[in-house]
């Protein structure tokens, strides 16, 4: 081809990249939500923590200290924020300790009677009455008199206050200046709910820029400092740390990997154009995404990117198989049939994947099919095209020459491949330690020092547990609240035995219609109610109609319709409520916060109890549980690919030597990584598994071509080259990886890096055939 | 740093350093309030009884109360109330606490009781003795009438002015004998110390009486 013509074919290659990459842009959603990346749940428990309560209320949970600057001021802050945060619809509220007065919208003020438990152990009657009245003369004569004053009229019994108290969350911090502060008085403390789930790295981080936006408005006069903790924080932190390292350690990759390259084939416009096919085949797939789901999981993406990873090495058997005698097109209809074969056969294994029923890992075949087909095609039909007539041919090569022929002298032992699998099996068996890993936590580990934080103040706040929760299930709104009323006295016994510190139930802030409606009629009539506070006045200086509002109040409060969830709802601390009572496909939960859980076994057991209107949700038993389910179908999808890649071999190489010559490499590979693995000590995650695919996809490849040699042996040289290039340029990319400090990172890398190491040393050992051995001597 | 915990960090720091306190323009007080100021400077700690009867709108008649009061330095002040029932009030970092027998105690920051607040920073000011720092939060008036004198302070932080019209200390040759302090909402407290604090007072005693009794006590 002309250079006037291959230019023209980059331009237009380069403009449908362009072209794919904008249709990605605007139409694929990328979601980070760790929900949709699961499967369907099967448990009761499973249910909970994927379709209703994400990961409990415990995790939407921010903690926020304000440190730095004097108390005062710090103080002032608090307020300044928290009223910044509850005029933001992202968060469901914010507790900073400030009594909230207007906790009950204006016209619901007479439901204090209904909401607040006082009638239950108390009637509005003349002694009553008496003895409060008494307190608050004494209170006016207090120093406390300047905020009650103006309360006293409507509601001298302080119902409110009974109500704001009620509903303060269980275990507060001490306060300074009115609101929450640490003991030593150095931070101001506040809790934060989000509405979005903690483990939503992306609305998480999006609250948290929120906080750190309203924080540096209010405080830039200020030395204070924010420092916000809690599993929605970790979470952000721990996606920013990750893709910090990996994008750090991609760089340094890339940079590597074309300086190989550079080396292999001395042409620069060679190793750029050998780009091209990865690139075609990653936006091809995120366009496929994007055509047939809409939309894809971040873990899909960057699962699909390792996978397709491989991808890589189709450019590399092309160069290095150039030579001056034949065109690029030669070279790659020549090679065609035996990387068709390993694309081919990858892609059908693949569709394993596809009949998974799990949305992730059917984006996952989707991606990766697309990917390496489309990689491959246009290794096959375009880039041939933008190759010139004059490449650096590998067979040249002295020192591939020579090693060459000491590659071809090696023996090629009977033996090896059953004495490696009997002793990997052995290694795989035996050796001690968990073989999965179920806590996916565990691959992505928060700092220590921010772990030390945030167990100080969540101890500091009393903030509920992130892992227990009780759950309470009813046809209604009011039987979940007449079943949160009958768990408040056996709740109160744990307490007081010391198993919890404390609890949060919905009827906490809405009591069932029951007891609302028996309250309502311990109120007096207006008559009744005014004879008994006139009597209770009696010697009491309080000016005569001091208290009208009060008694219409009451009077108001006879006659109300009951307050229900929804009226409540819409109030102000209605968020609140909803944060614990919910409808859900045609009943309703509620949700029971812990906090400082001391005793699981006594929940446990209480939770066992039939009597019991609800079932204790172990958070992190049911999301290791999850994962558990999660990886069973990973395997079966992988045994069926296993089958499927087993299946299009055979048919492809006919033969069973050759069938066995080719699959015996990435088989006994897998095996020799699980056995390294054991061995290291290391319990198996998704992420290895996902690995282990990889490295067998680029065990096939190896073993294809050194499988399927020409009699020539400056072809051989020129196939050694390529596996050569291919697989040091692998080692090296997953090396780096391998020394990662994050564990998640590492465990990809330190499997592909085993993989391409075993799987070049085996395909060399196992799969070239025997004839070879009588030309090379 | 607020106006409420600087005048009560004030005595110590005046003690300490004297000529940091300078002034300047309209904000500096005249010449015999600073004199009049200075010669009712007290040791620490100082204690004396009270009597205190409180105006308050929602009341057809005066409180009156009967109880001792004692100031133990920089920011901290005790209130205790002994008639007709019991109360102790502690003041301390800007945080009061009201305890009642068998009640749990109530808490709250200074800044939630201006009245109180206003009272406690005249009582402190006159105790430390610094006109020049009192001056910087209130504009001050005094008038001197033989051995009695009186002083008024009108707060200048608008905070505090909001709640607090004005606090009047009047006493007699070097002792403050009462705190009258006004609140805007109308509601007044009258608090008699030392030698008036165990006066004979009517049943309910008016404001007018009260500030005569302030004004010429023997």
């Amino acid at each position: 081809m002309s250079l006037r013509a291959r230019l023209g074919l980059l331009v237009v290659w380069l403009a449908v990249l362009a072209g794919l990459l904008w249709y990605v842009m605007t139409a694929l959603k990328v979601s980070t939500d760790l929900r949709s990346f699961m499967p369907p749940a099967r448990t009761p428990e499973q249910r909970l923590l994927l379709d209703e309560i994400g990961e409990g209320p415990g995790s939407r949970l921010l903690l926020l200290a304000i440190d730095g600057d004097e108390a005062d001021t710090l103080a002032e802050l608090s307020k300044q924020l928290a009223a910044r945060v509850r005029e933001d619809r992202r968060f469901v509220r914010v507790l900073n300790g400030e009594n909230d007065m207007a906790a009950l919208a204006q016209d619901l003020l007479p439901y204090r009677y209904l909401l607040a438990p006082t009638l239950d152990s108390q009637a509005l009657d003349t002694g009553y009455l008496r003895d409060e009245l008494q307190q608050r003369m004494q209170d006016l004569g207090s120093p406390a008199a300047a905020w009650l004053k103006p309360l006293l009229g409507r509601d001298p019994t302080l119902q409110m206050l009974a109500l704001a108290e009620a509903w303060a969350p269980p275990n507060e911090p001490e306060r300074y200046a009115e609101v929450w502060f640490s003991r030593d008085t150095s931070k101001a403390l506040l809790l934060v709910e989000t509405v979005a789930g903690g483990f939503d790295p992306a609305a998480q981080g999006e609250a948290l820029q929120a906080l750190d936006t309203y924080f540096h408005d209010v405080a830039k006069d200020t030395k204070a400092q924010l420092t916000v903790s809690g599993p929605g924080a970790f979470t952000v932190r721990i996606n920013a740390t990750t893709s910090a390292e990996a994008n750090r350690i991609g760089l340094v990759d890339s940079i590597g990997f074309v300086t190989l390259l550079l080396i292999a084939y001395r042409r620069f416009g060679t190793v750029l154009a050998g780009a091209l096919p990865l690139l075609s085949g990653g936006l091809a797939g995120m366009a496929a995404l994007a055509v047939v789901f809409g939309g894809a999981h971040g873990i899909t993406l960057a699962f699909g990117f390792t996978l397709i990873g491989v991808a890589q090495d189709y450019p590399i058997h092309l160069f290095s198989h150039l030579s001056r005698q034949r065109t690029p097109v030669e070279v790659a209809r020549l090679l065609w049939p035996t990387l068709a074969t390993g694309v081919a056969s990858t892609c059908i294994a693949y569709l394993a994947f596809f009949a998974s029923g799990v949305d992730g890992l059917e984006q996952l075949a989707v991606f990766t099919i697309v990917g390496l087909a489309t990689a491959a095609l246009t290794t096959r039909f375009g880039l041939v095209h933008l190759l010139g007539a004059e490449p650096h041919d590998a067979a040249d090569s002295a020192w591939i020459a020579a090693l060459w022929r000491r590659l071809a002298a090696l023996p090629r032992p009977r033996w090896l491949a059953p004495l490696l699998s009997a002793a990997a099996l052995a290694a795989i068996v035996f050796a001690p330690g968990a073989f999965w890993e179920n806590n996916l936590a565990a691959l992505t580990p928060a700092p220590p020092d921010l772990v030390a934080r945030d167990t100080a103040l969540r101890q500091e706040l009393g903030a509920p547990d992130v892992r227990h929760l009780l759950v309470i299930e009813g046809a209604d709104a009011d039987a979940v609240l007449a079943a949160s009323e009958k768990l408040d006295p056996l709740l109160a016994k744990l307490q007081a035995d010391g198993a919890i510190a404390g609890y949060e139930l919905p009827s906490r802030y809405l009591p069932s219609a029951a007891t609302q409606r028996a309250r309502q009629q311990k109120l007096p009539t207006a008559d009744t109610l005014a004879a008994a506070l006139s009597a209770a006045q009696q010697g009491l200086p309080f000016k005569p109609g001091a208290f009208a509002d009060f008694l219409t109040d009451v009077e108001a409060a006879r006659q109300l319709p009951l307050l229900d969830a929804a009226t409540f709802g819409a109030g102000p601390l209605g968020l609140r409520l909803k944060a614990q009572l919910q409808p859900r496909d045609g009943h309703w939960i509620g949700l029971v916060s812990l906090v400082g859980v001391s005793d699981p076994a006594a929940l446990v057991a209480l939770a066992a109890r039939p009597d019991v209107p609800a079932h204790l949700l172990d958070l992190k038993h049911a999301s290791e549980s999850l994962v558990a389910a999660y990886r069973t179908r990973v395997l079966y999808s992988l045994a069926a690919a296993a089958l499927l890649l087993a299946a299009v071999v055979s048919f492809a190489l006919r033969r069973r030597s050759r069938v066995l010559r080719v699959l015996l490499p990435m088989a006994v590979t897998t095996l020799l990584i699980l056995a390294a693995l054991r061995l290291g000590g290391v319990s198996l995650s998704l992420f290895h598994l996902i690995a282990l695919v990889l490295a067998a996809g680029l065990g096939l490849d190896y073993a294809l071509f050194f499988e399927h040699v020409e009699d020539d042996e400056h072809e051989q040289r020129r196939t050694l080259h390529a596996i050569l290039v291919c697989s040091a340029s692998t080692f090296l990319v997953f090396l780096l990886l391998a020394l990662s400090s994050l564990p998640v990172l590492r465990a990809i890398g330190v499997t592909v890096s085993l993989g391409v190491a075993f799987n070049f040393v085996l395909a060399l050992l196992l799969a070239r055939p025997r004839r070879e051995i009588s030309h090379a001597g | 740093m607020s106006l409420l915990s600087s005048i009560l960090l004030l005595p110590t720091a005046s003690h300490a350093a004297p000529e940091a306190s300078a002034c300047s323009g309209k904000d500096c007080p005249t010449a015999d309030v600073v004199q009049l100021v200075e010669k009712l400077k007290r040791p620490l700690p100082a204690t004396t009884e009270y009597t205190e009867v409180r105006y308050v709108q929602m009341l057809g008649e005066p409180l009156k109360l009967r109880g001792d009061l004692e100031y133990k330095g920089a920011s901290e002040l005790g209130k205790r109330v002994v008639w007709p029932y019991e109360e102790t009030t502690t003041i301390a970092n800007g945080q009061v606490q009201i305890q009642r027998p068998g009640k749990p105690a109530k808490k709250f920051s200074l800044k939630r009781a201006p009245a109180l607040a206003g009272f406690l920073e005249s009582f402190t000011a006159t105790l430390s003795g610094d006109a020049q720092r009192l001056a910087k939060s209130y504009t001050l008036h005094s008038e001197t009438s033989g051995r009695h004198w009186q002083l008024q302070l009108v707060p200048r932080d608008p905070a505090l002015a909001r709640h607090i019209a004005r606090v009047l200390i009047s006493g007699r040759d070097t002792t403050p004998l009462c705190f009258e302090v006004e609140e805007t909402g109308g509601d007044a407290s009258v608090l008699l110390v030392a030698d008036l604090a165990g006066a004979p007072l009517g049943g309910a005693p008016q404001r007018e009486e009260l500030q005569q009794l302030c004004a010429h006590a023997p």
